[in-house]
């Protein structure tokens, strides 16, 4: 009896400790109430499209949005709209050139996209030339542009905001930084656009040839600001093609360009390491059939703080195409592509790395009378991906519906042959970069610009917030 | 300076006594000398017969002996008329009422002086006796010394159970009035007292003063009636130029009987003591000094009576009240000192010589802290120490209590230091912050404000804050340091606070020991000082004196007697429920189940007491917090979480393995190995020592408690409530609860151990013996290993001091000048989670994931906030952002977050950059309009409340309090060791 009663407080323990482990073994855990939602409602945010002041061209401001709330076209910094959406279509108005505000307010702010087209004959800016309007930032990298030489770039940065703002530009030229006059302190005036030509910024000696690849960044020091490149290129006394160039990606591991036109024509990748160490860039084509790498572009250096240029049309062949740059150091990457057709003068546009579309993406300019517009969609994921592409008008009434089914590292085309104005893209992949290729027959040029779908960033999801005391200690 | 004569009788004593002994003594002639010795008596009868005894026995007789009998009603007139008779004194019977008359009508009795010899006083007391060679030596001394007065040694009579002891070396008066006898108290006679010195006065029993000095200080003032009379004479004698010293070869025993209160009539005699000697302090004050040392001795008074009061010996406050009273009523005796002082006209260098044979301003402080420093050392070697608190029935051995205090005292020695490496990092500039540590309030009287400024509907703060405000203001007012301490001490305190309880339910030292380190080690283990978690360590600090009081509530409801376990447990427990409430519920229960025990033990008288004692207990806890039960009630989630759970975040549980380790997860936990290598020798020692020993007692209870401490840990690790005022959700940290599991997984075991390491002394040598040898190795290698770690490592980890914040001082500065302006500062984490808060000028402190930060109880405005932080780090370039944080007051947004993050965030419109800094920026937005301005200062009602719960706990401390040992009584060794100052509980 006394053998029994010495196993008993250990049996029991035994059986205790088993209970416990068996309760945290199979009672679930709670989780915290999710706390969802999105800034759409009561948020307003201002996207402002930009032109040279001493641009005469006529321009087309092209609005689109899928919901509801309201979005409004101004001029900036007027009182009075241009014209005012207040349901799902799109708005297009002759504009000369100013600054541009499209404010959307409620839905409006996650589901909308705006554009400044502008289509020519004749002059430095002959060809078709296509910019988005975008939000303001802090930081703007703009790649692939010149001081001179065959090339001449001007930021255009727009202040809208009623106070006074500033930004300082800093050059990445071949050999790296290059050092620049008049290049900090650049006062920005309220709600206005200031051109700052680069040409003649550059001090002497810093650079030997103006005609190598170069990249800029514009920093904001006061303010905000919202800044595009206006690019012109020439041989000679003769245009080459003329163009807006929109900022790229700020410097990241990967960047991917999505929209590289199909066809002939000269085909520049212009590679930037900001950093201080040199890097070590591979550039991968996504092909209809999937990624690839591009000959000769496996392992491309890039000194510290240089830029490169890598010639892609002999290996991408004249296929539409997308890009995707991987380097062991942060870099900022945009190609310049040149059309080419026979009788016809050339042009060009500078695609740059944009961000994956988030659910959805509004392409304001798709098609009209005059410009045909090609939808590519490059998926960077890992697994497939399918997509929507929604054409529709300017009532927003749907004209055609393509699903698109993309593999992983592939890029597919659409090519809009029907008359439409916008398009929406929809997607639950994560990795899908989305860009049209515009491309004009008109006043005997080989007509060509580049437009990306950038999702509003107020129609993203947003980050989760939790309350911590610890944040301000 | 040392005078010995030959042949004294201490050199039977002191067998190196004549290494001291020096020629000169020898030249002394005593024959130019005449001693009058005068031995008064009031009803001494008792006394009397030794202390003539002593005179007839002297090696040096007095050439003339007066027996002066000053009224007395018992014998003393016949037995000094039948010793003059016999011895041919004389006797003179008079009837006065002070030592000072009495002299001077002995004095008055004779006739006749003799020119050609000095004549010396020696003033005797009915109860003491002089030893052969006293006079001798007093005589001697002061000859060779030229000086005027000698005092004499004063011994207590040796006992059967006590050694004799030494009284008095000469007397001088402390600023308070309080006696100084220039020997330590208790201090045993062994002939250590060698040297003499200048003293400022003496007993005037024994004492040998020149006749002429005498005259010309018109003797004793018949002012001091009974006490302080020497000290009054020889003072004035030193002011007067004369050398007054005291002579430690010269030896009387003196009963002290008045002191005592034996004498008959007596019984004000502790009283009149401290009357006089206030008198005297103030009757000597000069200058400016005659106003300030009355206000200064009655405020003196006043505190030693609280005091006394505190220390529950109420005969003692009231003796110090006789004194006050008789000091502020009796004001024409200090008249009549200082009419005698005047006589004098000192020169300035004697006053200042005089004040040199005095104690220092501090003394009293000085003698108080070493009395409590060496009263502390005697408990914690033993059984009780710091938690006597919370227990009756503690008793000392002696032998066992030298022998170990040795170890205590190097292993707490060793502790503190390896705490000050270990937390090598917790000190510095800055504050100390950490994952669940926010910096501690700035002052005092912020810490206080943390506690006592209520939020929402709440009646106060939380009531750890009240614990954090009171540490703090008892490190000189420094809530940094407060923390600090807590946090550097996270092993040391809770060494020091499990040690009784060790000691009181293990045998074995070497298992106490192993049992003391483990679960100090534990609070380090759970991650308290790597991540910060005041909650923890308080629990681990004051679990083991709950645990312990709770032990002495069951043991004095059986026993029937005192109720202060009760009260001590109150105390202790309402500290335990004020960091982490979900113990009140526990000890319910655990109390209803000893409830049962004692019942089916004890019977229905037992449960009845213990019962009773259990209601007082709870009742201290219930008042303490009572302005915190409404919050308790309404959120019942509080019942859950410790400290500042808001910081706690939801993620994901551990798993049963983990728990099983000591493992609640978060930041800087210990390694893994180390978990399962310590931890994993917990459950092996527990679970092999319930096998071999499964009775053991307290076995059973101590797997209740560690297996009731796991079932917690999983069931509250399965949770998510709210937390604060402003409802945060967070998973409850299972720390606490890991720490009641492993710390009755350390006493299941240290139990079990030390029923084998008991059978194992009385079995014959075996293979046992070495098999447990290794095992008690390997137990005490993983102890050094957890140490070892904690020491090296314990301390890195997020809990860091710095000075480098995300919000600027401008910031808050600016916030701070526009009340119900406030800051918004976000971080936003690798996953995207943006971690924010809401401030105000006034900075994130302690208690402010409780209080709800800046936004307080506005659940909606923290609604508002949690979704503007959202877009705005969305980056969404939404313009109504800015409207909506001027909307909520915020002027400032400091953001840490990737540059590029921060770049879109600059893009949206209405913000203004103020401050940049890698990573982090500081905007301001324009035209805020303060919101409400959140309470800052404490109403009345507020304050009263506090005071309130404040003299609550007082009362319950004072019950729990044990009495000063030393208290009245009737033992005239421990009176009198006691009127020496001893003023210590024991």
């Amino acid at each position: 009896m006394r053998k029994i009663d010495r196993h008993i407080t250990p049996a029991v323990v035994i059986a205790g400790m088993a209970l416990v482990g068996a309760a945290g073994w199979f009672v679930p855990q709670a989780s915290p109430p999710l706390d969802s939602g999105t800034g759409e409602v009561d948020a307003r945010t201002t996207v402002v499209c930009a032109t040279d002041p001493d641009d005469d061209r006529e321009f087309e401001l092209v609005a689109a949005g899928n919901a509801g709330g309201k979005l409004r076209l101004a001029e900036l910094g007027q009182p009075d709209d241009l014209e005012v959406l207040t349901e799902p279509g799109a708005a297009a108005l002759k504009v000369e050139t100013n600054p541009y505000g499209v404010v959307a307010t409620g839905p409006m702010t996650t589901s909308s996209a705006s554009a400044l087209l502008a289509l020519t004959g004749s002059g430095a800016d002959r060809g078709l030339s296509a910019q988005p309007c975008r939000g303001s930032g802090d930081d703007h990298w703009f790649v692939g542009v010149g001081a001179g030489g065959t090339q001449f770039s001007t930021v255009l940065v727009t202040n809208p905001d009623a106070q006074p703002a500033e930004v300082s530009i800093r050059f990445h030229g071949p050999e790296g930084p290059l050092n620049a006059v008049g290049a900090s302190g650049i006062e920005v005036p309220p709600l206005a656009t200031r051109a700052i030509p680069l040409e003649g910024m550059l001090t002497d000696g810093s650079v030997d040839d103006l005609d190598g690849p170069m990249t800029i960044e514009v920093r904001t020091t006061a303010g905000r600001v919202e800044a595009v490149v206006h690019d012109r290129h020439q041989d000679g006394t003769e245009t080459t093609g003329a163009d807006w160039t929109t900022a790229t990606v700020a410097p990241a591991l990967s960047q991917v360009i999505p929209g590289v036109p199909a066809g002939a024509g000269e085909r520049s990748l212009v590679v930037t390491n900001p950093g201080e160490r040199s890097a070590v860039v591979r550039v991968e084509a996504l092909g209809v059939d999937g990624a690839f790498v591009l000959d000769g572009a496996d392992e491309i250096d890039v000194p510290a703080g240089a830029t490169v240029r890598v010639p892609l049309e002999g290996p991408l062949q004249g296929d539409a195409a997308g890009l995707r740059i991987t380097s062991d150091q942060p870099v900022v990457a945009g190609l310049n592509a040149f059309s080419e057709a026979k009788d016809r003068a050339t042009d060009v546009t500078t695609p740059v790395a944009v961000p994956p579309i988030v659910g959805s993406a509004i392409l304001p300019i798709v098609s009209t009378a005059d410009v045909k517009g090609t939808v590519q969609l490059s998926n960077t994921g890992d697994q497939p991906a399918t997509a929507e592409v929604v054409l529709r008008d300017r009532n927003g009434k749907e004209i055609e519906r393509s699903n698109v089914e993309l593999g992983a590292g592939a890029t597919g085309v659409i090519e809009v042959d029907d008359p439409a104005l916008w398009a929406e893209v929809i997607t639950e992949a994560d990795q899908l970069h989305v860009a049209v290729v515009l491309t004009s027959t008109r006043n005997q040029t080989a007509g060509l610009a580049w437009l990306p779908a950038i999702s509003p960033p107020a129609g993203q999801a947003l980050p989760p917030a939790v309350v911590d005391p610890r944040v301000a200690r | 300076m040392e005078t010995r004569p030959e042949g004294t009788v201490d050199d039977a004593v002191d067998p190196w006594a004549w290494v001291d002994q020096t020629d000169e003594a020898e030249q002394v002639d005593l024959d130019d000398h005449r001693v009058t010795a005068i031995l008064v008596g009031h009803n001494g009868a008792e006394w009397i017969p030794a202390a003539i005894k002593g005179l007839t026995s002297l090696s040096h007789a007095p050439d003339r002996v007066v027996l002066v009998d000053a009224g007395s009603s018992d014998d003393t007139g016949e037995l000094f008329a039948e010793a003059a008779e016999e011895h041919d004194w004389r006797s003179v019977p008079a009837e006065v009422t002070s030592f000072a008359d009495g002299v001077r009508a002995g004095l008055n009795s004779l006739h006749g002086r003799d020119a050609d010899r000095i004549d010396w006083l020696w003033l005797l007391h009915d109860d003491a006796v002089a030893r052969p060679d006293a006079l001798a030596q007093l005589l001697t001394s002061a000859v060779d010394q030229d000086a005027a007065i000698a005092t004499p040694r004063l011994v207590q009579p040796a006992t059967r159970q006590d050694p004799a002891r030494v009284s008095e070396l000469g007397v001088s008066v402390a600023r308070s009035g309080r006696r100084e006898v220039h020997v330590d108290a208790g201090e045993i006679d062994q002939g250590q007292h060698d040297t003499i010195s200048e003293v400022l006065g003496g007993s005037t029993c024994g004492l040998l003063i020149r006749r002429d000095i005498w005259d010309r200080l018109d003797g004793l003032n018949p002012a001091l009636p009974a006490h302080r009379d020497g000290v009054d004479l020889g003072w004035r004698a030193n002011l007067a130029g004369e050398r007054v010293i005291a002579v430690p070869g010269a030896c009387v025993e003196h009963r002290q009987v008045g002191l005592g209160g034996l004498r008959e009539g007596s019984d004000r005699d502790a009283a009149e003591d401290r009357s006089y000697g206030m008198a005297l302090v103030a009757a000597h004050a000069h200058g400016l000094g005659r106003v300030w040392t009355p206000i200064r001795l009655v405020l003196g008074s006043v505190l030693r009576m609280i005091g006394f009061l505190l220390g529950k010996a109420p005969d003692r406050a009231g003796d110090e009240l006789g004194g006050l009273a008789g000091f502020v009523i009796g004001r024409g005796r200090v008249a009549r000192l200082r009419a005698r002082i005047k006589q004098i006209r000192p020169e300035p260098a004697d006053r200042r010589r005089a004040l040199g044979l005095r104690p220092g301003p501090f003394h009293g402080v000085r003698r108080l802290i070493d009395g409590l420093g060496a009263s502390w050392v005697d408990r914690s070697a033993g059984p009780g120490g710091i938690d006597a608190l919370t227990g009756d029935d503690y008793t000392v051995q002696e032998q066992q209590r030298f022998s170990w205090r040795g170890t205590y005292l190097v292993t707490a020695v060793a502790i503190i230091i390896a705490a000050l490496i270990a937390g090598r990092q917790f000190f510095g500039r800055g504050t100390l912050t950490g994952p669940a540590l926010l910096p501690a309030a700035g002052d005092l009287s912020h810490a206080f404000d943390q506690w006592l400024i209520p939020v929402g509907d709440w009646l106060q703060g939380p009531p750890w804050l009240g614990v954090h405000a009171v540490v703090s203001f008892l490190l000189v007012g420094r809530p940094e340091w407060a923390t600090t301490a807590v946090v550097a001490g996270a092993v040391p305190l809770a060494l020091l606070a499990v040690w009784p309880l060790t000691a009181r339910i293990l045998e074995d030292r070497r298992v106490r020991l192993w049992a003391g380190l483990s679960y100090a080690l534990l609070p380090v283990l759970l991650g308290a000082s790597t991540q910060g978690r005041l909650g923890l360590i308080a629990a681990a600090v004051v679990l083991p004196l709950v645990v312990r009081g709770i032990i002495g509530v069951i043991s004095s409801a059986i026993d029937g007697h005192s109720w202060r376990a009760a009260w001590g447990s109150g105390v202790a427990l309402t500290l335990l429920v004020a960091f982490q409430p979900i113990f009140l519920p526990l000890v319910v229960v655990g109390l209803l189940a000893a409830v049962i025990a004692v019942g089916v033990e004890h019977g229905g008288g037992a449960v009845k007491r213990l019962l009773g004692r259990a209601v007082v207990a709870l009742l201290v806890v219930a008042v303490a917090l009572l302005p915190w039960w409404p919050a308790l009630i309404a959120q019942p989630s509080w019942w859950l979480l410790g400290p500042d759970a808001g910081l706690d975040g939801t993620s994901l549980a551990p798993t049963v393995w983990e728990l099983a380790l000591g493992r609640p997860g978060g930041e800087a936990m210990a390694p893994l190995w180390v978990s399962a290598i310590v931890i994993g020798a917990l459950w092996a020692v527990a679970l092999v020592g319930t096998v071999l020993r499964s009775a053991a007692p307290g076995l059973r209870g101590a797997w209740a408690i560690a297996l009731g401490g796991f079932a917690l840990a999983v069931a509250l690790t399965r949770l998510v409530v709210p937390a604060g005022i402003d409802q945060v959700f967070v998973r409850p940290s299972a720390a606490v609860a890991l720490l009641v599991a492993l710390g009755g997984l350390v006493m299941a075991g240290a139990v079990g151990i030390d029923a084998v390491a008991e059978g194992l002394a009385a079995r014959d040598f075996s293979w046992v013996q070495p098999a447990a040898a290794l095992a008690a190795v390997v137990m005490a290698l993983t102890t050094v290993l957890g140490a070892g770690w904690w020491v090296v490592a314990g301390g890195s980890g997020p809990t860091t001091r710095s000075d480098v914040h995300l919000v600027p001082a401008f910031v808050t500065d600016e916030l701070g000048r526009t009340p119900g302006t406030r800051g918004l500062a976000v971080e936003v984490a690798e996953d995207g989670t943006a971690h924010h808060v809401v401030f105000t000028g006034a900075g994130i402190h302690l208690g402010d994931a409780d209080r709800g930060a800046g936004l307080g109880a506005d659940a909606e405005a923290a609604d508002r906030v949690s979704q503007l932080t959202r877009r705005l780090v969305a980056a969404t370039g939404d313009e109504t952002i800015a409207e909506d944080l001027r909307d909520l007051g915020i002027r400032y947004v400091a953001v840490r977050a990737p540059d590029d993050l921060i770049g879109r965030i600059n893009g949206t419109a209405g913000l203004r950059v103020v401050s940049v800094h890698p990573g982090e920026r500081v905007w301001e937005i324009s035209d805020v309009v303060p919101a409400t301005a959140p309470e800052t200062t404490v109403t009345r009602p507020q304050l009263g409340l506090a005071i309130g719960q404040g003299v609550w706990l007082v009362i319950a401390g004072f019950c729990a309090a044990p009495r000063l040992r030393a208290s009245r009584s009737k033992d005239p060794v421990l009176r009198a060791r006691f009127a020496a100052g001893q003023e210590v509980a024991r």
